[in-house]
């Protein structure tokens, strides 16, 4: 061969392989030391990442532990909008989307297709937060299939109602925006620094490709804050029971607004509370106007002759009237201070016990004469009314207690029959606390306990007395009296509840509508206790504007019954006296 | 054989032949290429090194990928030894039967083959895994540098050279079929050096040139659709920065991120936090890891070693005393500068990213071996060279 083609291969080969080892050499010169910063820079970009840990909002549970408000696991899908692609993409995934979603396309396409804020890309765009977890799954299947960039799921919480209406007027809900949760109404917005986990926690870390931070290096990570729970007063099966008759009653009687409160009469504690209309704080997007609202705070009304059995009390404490004391009912037209008071049926002597039986307004009036303007406005105060609840809602009506400098003649025989006087439920109910509990007002409770998840500490609300109003004496007299309103004869012969002593007392007010008395409208309600002589339950049901009937003897009286039935079903109370099942029966034959 | 030592007696007679036979090992261990042995040292410390460093924090089997390593280093070593010391020119007589092995392995794949991340690219032997590509390179090697040195074949007839071509195109194909086309263009590049390096006439070596520069270009349209993907992400990374552009940019990240004396050993992110894929960066993004890790200070040293290795294995080329040595040892130092300039350029974004490794420094039983197989043929070649 010739030795100079060989040389010239040999040499050739060398010396290109050397000048590449040179340019490789350069290249990798250029690369770390004078670009150096620059990749740094980007490289630590990459994996430095800044996170706001929201925190686990606290849960509401009843009296025993069952989830009332809790929080699901759910997907925020954000996108990079620079990742998505061009134009006609953008069209693509906002049409996926805004199917899929439910987004506006118009809105979601100008989110997606708006790539830069000022010369400075965005990187993430929510496309929507807190998506089903079922959903989020089709979604990402999609996503897959036809091929979409640029978008990425992250793992959440959305909080979750699981009984859906169920109390949720007193539930309340919140709204989640990108950055924080705002409560908007009920205990979660009442009880929101209990519940909130606090401000979210701000993270620098580096993390690996998939989001998880390294365990080593130089990391803040910041503990993911838990908010408080709350144990409610409420007993989740009894709630279950009014929401029920609740329903019932709205089918029936077509009414504006239709509510009902339990509490256990020796506590305080509310057991149940419901009202329709109502709402499913899950699926907002069917609430109607003002259907969020809690109308056993917020909404007064005149309680009618509800209030009569609470002044009687104080009458025959006082020594006043006993039962037995006879009064003239003037035939129902009583002319008094220049105003004539009617009954509804003609009574011509009544005693007391038949007063309250009867559901006298004439009786009732000229037993409260007897016990003069100071008693009776002592007596209000001491019941609460015109005061908050002290429970934790907000905003709560207070009622309204007209000043005793203002009472005018009238007044004396107005208020005692639950005219002119504006009450709340809840007043009410904390009112007949004390008829039931033997003369001693109980506060209402609606939070049982509240349990701190960081430091699991427990805090129990107590049970506190709103004072002794009248003596047990009395307390057994005008309880007697009340039974009789649930007996042939009373007002409420369908409030009883078989087999128990029930006692109660109907309510049927004229509303206040344009300054005078309405003839159409009226608030239907029934106020009492079963057993009557050592109670398990106090429950008030009224209905506000019912249609076809408006007497609380025929709107409430019923289906205070048919709660009471359930409820004392569910808390196993011992009958108080044996019922003949095949007397009844021949009676509704008859 | 000529004794040094003359000593009187029969006893003393068997010790002097005893000291000679030391003597002649001696001078037969001095008559290696110590420059070869330096720097394929060196860089069989560097990568175990860094194999060792790329798996800690990733964990599973990465973590004890290094001790196998070493293991494989050891059994390489024994063959390049074993090699070192047989005469090259008897391999010549192996060199069709380690072809056809080789050939067959190749077919079997697509038959029990093991499928990893898409790709047919091993066969199982009780539980070693083996990459019958690595070995088929140097088999055709050798069987193309013997047959090209053969008195007999005429470079420049189109007969001969068709058939030389077919050798190389049997193992090109079945290679492109796993798929694994980086590694199937290196029987194309030993065909070509081989071919060049023998007594082709220029005119050839320019018609070839001529010809490449035309066919290339025209193969795009049959390559795979992952094949196209990357050819058009290297020449536009942001064409698709989160799947196939992805490695390009984060090798780059890692290489340029490293500086002039890197984050130091154990102390990488980039493959850590998972931004290089943890499966390769032990074997074909290994440079990465130790330009992250050792900055500019090791990649230069690791670049210098391979010039210094590549260099010594033309040192061993123009010394070979004849023509098959000649031929395999300026081919092989072409199969080592091929491998190590793709895999370098692919991690700083040169190349299309492809499943070539590094040869000595990544992970990997099979290539280990082939390297040092390649190794131990050149010592050989280098032992018997001319010494005029």
């Amino acid at each position: 061969m010739g030795r100079g083609g060989f040389l010239i291969k040999i040499i050739s080969i060398t010396a290109i392989i050397a000048l590449i080892f040179i340019f490789l050499g350069v290249h990798l010169y250029f690369l770390q030391i004078e670009q150096h910063d620059e990749y740094y820079s980007k490289a630590r970009k990459k994996y430095t990442a800044v996170k706001r840990i929201k925190g686990t909002r606290g849960e509401i549970y009843d009296m025993f532990g069952n989830l009332f408000v809790g929080n699901a696991p759910s997907v925020d899908l954000r996108a990079d909008p620079n990742l998505i692609g061009d134009e006609s993409e953008c069209k693509r995934v906002a049409r996926v989307f805004s199917v899929k979603l439910g987004i506006p396309y118009s809105k979601l396409y100008e989110r997606l297709a708006k790539k830069e804020v000022k010369g400075k890309e965005i990187h993430e765009v929510v496309i929507k937060n807190e998506i089903p977890l079922d959903l989020a799954n089709s979604l990402k299947s999609e996503v897959k299939n036809k091929n979409i960039k640029g978008v990425f799921f992250f793992d959440s919480v959305k909080r979750y109602y699981p009984k859906d209406q169920m109390l949720s007027n007193v539930l309340g809900f919140v709204n989640a925006d990108d950055v924080d949760i705002v409560p908007v109404s009920g205990l979660e917005s009442a009880y929101n620094s209990v519940l909130s986990p606090g401000k979210p926690n701000l993270s620098v870390y580096e993390r690996a490709r998939d989001g998880i931070p390294l365990t080593y290096g130089n990391n803040r990570i910041g503990d993911e804050k838990i908010g408080g729970n709350l144990y409610l007063t409420i007993q989740e099966p009894i709630q279950a029971i009014v929401e029920e008759e609740l329903d019932a009653m709205v089918e029936k009687w077509k009414p504006k607004t239709a509510y009902a409160v339990m509490v256990d009469p020796k506590t305080g504690s509310i057991l149940a509370m419901g009202q329709r209309p109502t709402f499913n704080p899950n699926d907002r997007s069917s609430l109607n106007g003002n259907d969020w609202q809690n109308k056993i705070v917020t909404e007064g009304f005149e309680p009618g002759s509800i209030m009569k059995s609470l002044v009687v009390a104080k009458a025959l404490d006082l020594g006043i009237v006993t039962p037995n004391k006879i009064f003239n009912c003037e035939n129902g037209a009583w002319f008094y201070a220049g105003k004539t008071l009617k009954d509804t049926h003609r009574y011509g002597l009544l005693t007391v016990t038949g007063i309250i039986q009867k559901s006298s307004n004439i009786g009732t009036a000229k037993i409260a004469v007897e016990m003069g303007k100071d008693n009776l406005y002592n007596l209000f105060v001491k019941y609460g009314f015109g005061q908050e609840s002290g429970l934790p809602f907000h905003p709560e009506a207070t009622g309204i207690l007209r000043k005793y400098s203002k009472w005018d003649a009238l007044s004396i025989t107005r208020f005692p029959i639950g005219q002119g006087v504006l009450t709340t439920p809840l007043q009410i109910v904390s009112a007949y606390t004390a008829l039931a509990n033997n003369g001693e007002r109980m506060k209402l409770r609606i939070i049982d306990k509240i349990e701190d998840q960081e430091t699991e500490y427990v805090y129990n609300f107590p049970i506190k007395s709103g004072g002794r109003i009248f003596s047990q004496k009395a307390a057994k007299e005008i309880v007697e009296m009340m039974k009789m309103v649930t007996e042939a004869g009373g007002t409420a012969t369908k409030a009883s509840v078989p087999g128990y002593y029930t006692a109660g007392k109907t309510g049927t007010a004229q509303k206040w509508v344009n300054g005078e008395y309405s003839h159409s409208k009226f608030v239907g309600s029934f106020v009492g206790f079963v057993p009557a002589d050592d109670p398990a339950f106090l429950l008030l049901v009224a209905v506000d504007e019912p249609n076809g009937a408006y007497y609380g003897s025929t709107v409430a009286a019923p289906h205070f019954s048919n709660i009471a039935k359930k409820t004392l079903r569910y808390m196993d109370i011992p009958p108080s006296y044996e019922v003949d099942t095949s007397k009844t029966k021949d009676k509704k034959v008859l | 054989m000529k004794h040094i030592f003359q000593l009187p007696n029969e006893t003393d007679q068997e010790i002097s032949y005893l000291l000679n036979l030391a003597l002649k090992f001696k001078s037969r261990l001095l008559s290696l290429d110590p420059l070869q042995i330096i720097a394929a040292g060196l860089l069989i410390i560097l990568g175990s090194t860094f194999i060792y460093s790329a798996g800690q924090h990733v964990g599973g089997a990465m973590m004890n990928a290094w001790e196998k390593q070493l293991m494989w280093v050891l059994v390489g070593f024994l063959i390049w030894l074993i090699l070192s010391y047989t005469n090259y020119n008897i391999l010549a007589i192996v060199a069709p039967i380690f072809y056809i092995i080789t050939i067959i392995l190749l077919v079997m794949i697509f038959f029990m083959g093991i499928k990893i991340y898409g790709a047919r690219r091993w066969l199982d032997f009780g539980g070693f895994r083996m990459q019958p590509s690595e070995f088929a390179k140097v088999s055709c090697l050798l069987l193309i540098s013997y047959i090209a040195s053969r008195k007999e074949f005429g470079i420049n007839r189109i007969s001969h050279l068709f058939g030389l071509f077919i050798l190389a195109a049997i193992p090109f194909v079945l290679v492109l079929k796993q798929p694994d086309l980086g590694s199937s263009l290196i029987f194309i590049v030993i065909f070509a050096t081989v071919v060049f390096c023998a007594k082709v006439s220029w005119k050839w070596i320019l018609a070839v040139i001529v010809a490449c520069a035309i066919v290339v270009p025209c193969t795009y349209p049959f390559l795979h659709d992952y094949q196209k993907e990357r050819i058009l992400v290297f020449f536009d990374p942001e064409r698709d920065p989160m799947n196939q552009g992805w490695t390009s940019r984060q090798t780059l990240l890692s290489v340029g991120s490293g500086g002039f004396s890197g984050k130091g050993l154990l102390q990488g992110t980039q493959n850590t936090l998972g931004f290089l894929p943890q499966s390769v960066s032990n074997s074909d993004l290994i440079f990465s890891v130790i330009a992250e890790e050792s900055g500019f200070i090791g990649s230069l040293s690791m670049i210098i070693m391979y010039g210094l290795l590549i260099f010594s294995m033309m040192r061993t080329a123009f010394l070979a005393k004849d023509q098959f040595g000649y031929l395999f040892a300026s081919g092989a130092a072409m199969l080592f500068f091929e491998h190590l300039f793709i895999n370098i350029g692919m991690n700083i974004r040169l190349m299309p990213i492809t499943g070539i490794p590094l040869p000595l420094i990544s992970y990997g039983g099979s290539f280990m071996l082939s390297s040092m197989i390649c190794l131990g043929i050149l010592q050989s070649i280098y032992m018997r060279r001319n010494n005029n």
